[in-house]
């Protein structure tokens, strides 16, 4: 396993830590000169220096541990007043800093060097842990002779090192996005200006050169724009790798034997995704743990590798990644889930019957249906792949599962790759634009506006023997109306399991657009979910499908499952 | 008003570096005033961007004030509480336009050119004013500002801070917090 990663973000806070000691140890030594022994400095570095213990041990970095042990033992003593203060005492802390830095140093360049703080180790041991340690006498200053603390040549080059890399805030890189956003708007008014110049200047050649300078324009600012977003991607590995303790965790306490596995995890996707599935894969993985992977006896029952194997997977797939989480365990039983489901009250015996196995599986994302009778610390309770499938889908995402009895189940979670930009159809409604996201459209038709029947108050049409329940966006965002037509624009969209058609007055295309959140100072807004500023720096609002869909009665009572997997599919 | 310097303001929509010239200059003029009047007495002033809505004139302290632009392109958002116009596009970032109008409860005017979308920074939210016209950049003393105004003016009192006399003039000053529902 790559530990680079773990090891970079270990150093980090080492240093950080050091930092903090070398800091508290300065004042110490300024308070100290005025003659007073500050408590509270003291603290601050134990926790200091307690926190890098830990942090070290569990790195596996022993010689830092043992030496950081000592120091806080020495720190301690301090504390405790066994040992007074003195220039001397100081000298070794500050050695042992320096000590400290130029290890981490070491370590930097190559995780495996050998970390050597024998000198520092014994220097400590003279001054604070011999029993016969000369003790100043009380009203002189300090004695110089105690034993010469030993310090390695003086390492100033934590002072000019240099960095590769920079945390930079994602605001920031949020206002470089529509910065250049502005840029490119800028841009079409300079095609606008080329057009009355051509009307008024007839030197050719100063004509070519405006267009050239504004064709170059016009690239630097897309080039400018995906390597912002590139700026934007993080590789997956960040995500995986929080994985890797739970799962350790987990095997011990069940006392199953686990291995975690990682393929493809260089793969980047912007932040705004890497936020959102951690979620999502945490409750995979402890299904997989808890209920698919078997007990040690089991799996050589079954004739498997005693350890079980669990691989989190990522590859990118044209404008999506796909995010697989699949273990070797015991795999879904089909007839268990069609039982279950039945017992519970989701699916009439009949319908079960008529499944095939793959529709069974899909059954699983049911509200309500969790395999495991037992609740264990880990899975919990409550915690359902509706919930999962709930998540991914308002990422724009999709969530597919595979299964064998006996040989493991694979999730499959695929992945708009930024969830900052979407390919939306605009539609004109009132005389506005609106952005209606492409992955809850599954068609557009033109209908004959005496086929729109009114049942119940919900007006609806009949496709393909479907009734389909439909919402004229006019009226639902109380816009100008439209004007009577004799043909109207169906967009067909879809959410979860709801369907339906939304009336709009033209169709104007697809496009990519930039989502932008609205300030909460404009309230709830049912039917929006954001904004988008256009080409021309006009703003349309991004339809909300799932909340105008939520206010349609749907006439029919559908099999919900049947249809929305199929559109997955 | 005609007495009074009328900020011209470009066309191009962007009127940040003239209200910067105007806060330059009046903070000079104010850090004038000031060494004057405190030697005299211990007064504070209000420093003001004030602008025209129906017959009245309001004014709000220029710290708050981030630019002044034309009103122009305001997309509306279906669902947003009645007093808000709608969004712009305010370098890429979209931010709500608040019609002062409507908050005021004062009948709708015409749309016009003088119209301006006075851009305000309120506890880290920034948030567009549409008003009819901006007229200048002012300070008045705070010892010409009344609380509670005898006069009677169109706007509900909660919204304001105090009304400042100069000569004829009658300067509404706005407490921007309720005036915007911000608290």
């Amino acid at each position: 396993m790559d530990i680079s990663l773990l090891i970079e973000e270990f150093l980090d806070d080492a240093n950080g830590h050091v930092e903090s000691v070398e800091v508290a140890l300065m004042e110490l030594e300024k308070r100290w000169g005025e003659g007073v022994l500050d408590d509270t400095l003291l603290t601050l570095m134990l926790g200091n220096l307690h926190t890098l213990k830990g942090n070290s041990g569990m790195m596996g970095f022993a010689p830092v541990q043992q030496y950081v042990h000592k120091l806080e033992s020495a720190l301690k003593n301090v504390q405790e007043r066994v040992v007074p203060l003195s220039t001397v005492v100081f000298e070794a802390f500050y050695g042992a800093v320096s000590a400290l830095r130029s290890n981490f140093t070491k370590l930097a360049v190559d995780p495996k060097a050998d970390l050597d703080f024998s000198d520092e180790m014994m220097s400590l041991d003279m001054l604070f842990f011999t029993k016969n340690q000369p003790q100043p006498v009380p009203g002189e200053k300090e004695v110089p002779l105690q034993p010469q603390v030993k310090t390695r040549g003086e390492d100033l080059s934590y002072i000019t090192q240099k960095s590769t890399t920079l945390k930079v805030s994602f605001e920031k890189l949020d206002e470089l996005l529509n910065l250049v956003g502005e840029l490119v708007i800028h841009r079409t008014s300079l095609n606008a200006l080329e057009k009355r110049l051509q009307e008024k200047v007839s030197d050719r050649a100063l004509l070519e050169a405006f267009n050239e300078a504004s064709q170059l324009i016009g690239k630097s600012s897309t080039d400018l724009r995906e390597a912002i977003m590139k700026a934007r991607m993080l590789p997956i590995k960040s995500v995986f790798q929080r994985f890797q303790r739970l799962v350790r965790d987990h095997s011990q306490k069940s006392g199953k034997e686990i291995l975690l596995r990682f393929e493809g995890e260089d793969t980047e996707l912007d932040k705004t995704v890497i936020d959102e599935i951690g979620e999502p894969l945490l409750h995979l993985i402890r299904n997989a743990v808890d209920h698919g992977i078997e007990s040690v006896e089991e799996r050589r029952r079954a004739g498997k590798a005693s350890t079980g194997l669990l691989t989190l997977s990522a590859c990118h797939e044209s404008n999506h990644i796909v995010i697989a989480v699949e273990d070797d365990g015991r795999g879904m039983d089909p007839d268990r889930i069609r039982s279950s489901a039945v017992a519970k009250g989701l699916i009439e015996a009949t319908e079960a019957e008529a499944l095939t196995a793959q529709e069974v599986l899909h059954l699983l994302f049911l509200p309500g249906f969790s395999t495991s009778s037992e609740v264990t610390e880990t899975s919990g309770r409550g915690i359902g792949l509706d919930v999962v499938k709930k998540i991914v889908t308002s990422l724009n995402g999709m969530i597919d599962i595979s299964s064998r009895t006996g040989d493991g189940t694979r999730f499959t979670i695929k992945l708009p790759l930024t969830l900052a930009i979407i390919t939306a159809l605009m539609v004109e409604v009132g005389g506005e634009i609106f952005a209606i996201p492409l992955s809850g459209v599954l068609e557009s038709i033109r209908i004959q506006a005496d086929e729109i029947h009114e049942v119940g108050g919900t007006e609806v049409i009949n496709l393909r023997d479907q009734l389909l329940p439909i919402r004229r966006l006019d009226g639902f965002y109380k816009v100008n109306k439209g004007g009577e037509r004799d043909l109207e624009y169906v967009v067909v969209v879809g959410s979860g399991e709801k369907r339906g058609g939304l009336v709009v007055d033209r169709l104007l295309g697809q496009q990519e657009i930039v989502i932008k959140a609205l300030d909460d100072y404009l309230g709830d807004l049912p039917g929006i979910s954001g904004g988008t500023v256009l080409g021309d720096g006009s703003i349309s609002m991004i339809v909300d499908i799932s909340s105008i869909l939520s206010g349609l009665k749907s006439s029919t009572k559908e099999r919900t499952f049947v249809t929305s997997e199929k559109r997955s599919a | 008003m005609a007495d009074f310097d009328k900020i011209q303001l470009p066309s191009s929509g962007l009127a940040e570096d003239i209200l910067a010239q105007f806060i330059d200059k009046a903070q000079s003029e104010v850090d004038q005033v000031r060494i004057v009047e405190q030697k005299e007495q211990n007064d504070t002033i209000f420093h003001l961007v004030t602008f025209q809505l129906g017959r009245e004139e309001y004014g709000i302290e220029i710290s708050s004030v981030q630019e002044i632009i034309r009103a122009t392109d305001i997309t509306p958002v279906p669902g947003a509480p009645e007093h808000v116009r709608g969004v712009i596009n305010l370098r890429g970032k979209i931010i709500p336009v608040v019609d002062l109008r409507t908050r005021f409860s004062l009948p709708q005017g015409e749309a016009t050119d003088a119209q301006r979308i006075v851009v305000v920074e309120l506890k880290e939210k920034r948030l567009g004013m549409l008003v009819d016209s901006v007229s200048q950049v002012i300070k008045i003393p705070s010892g010409v500002v009344e609380e509670m105004p005898e006069e009677a003016i169109s706007v509900d009192e909660n919204f304001i801070k105090g009304v400042g006399k100069l000569d004829s003039r009658l300067i509404i000053i706005l407490d921007l917090n309720r005036s915007l529902l911000l608290t």
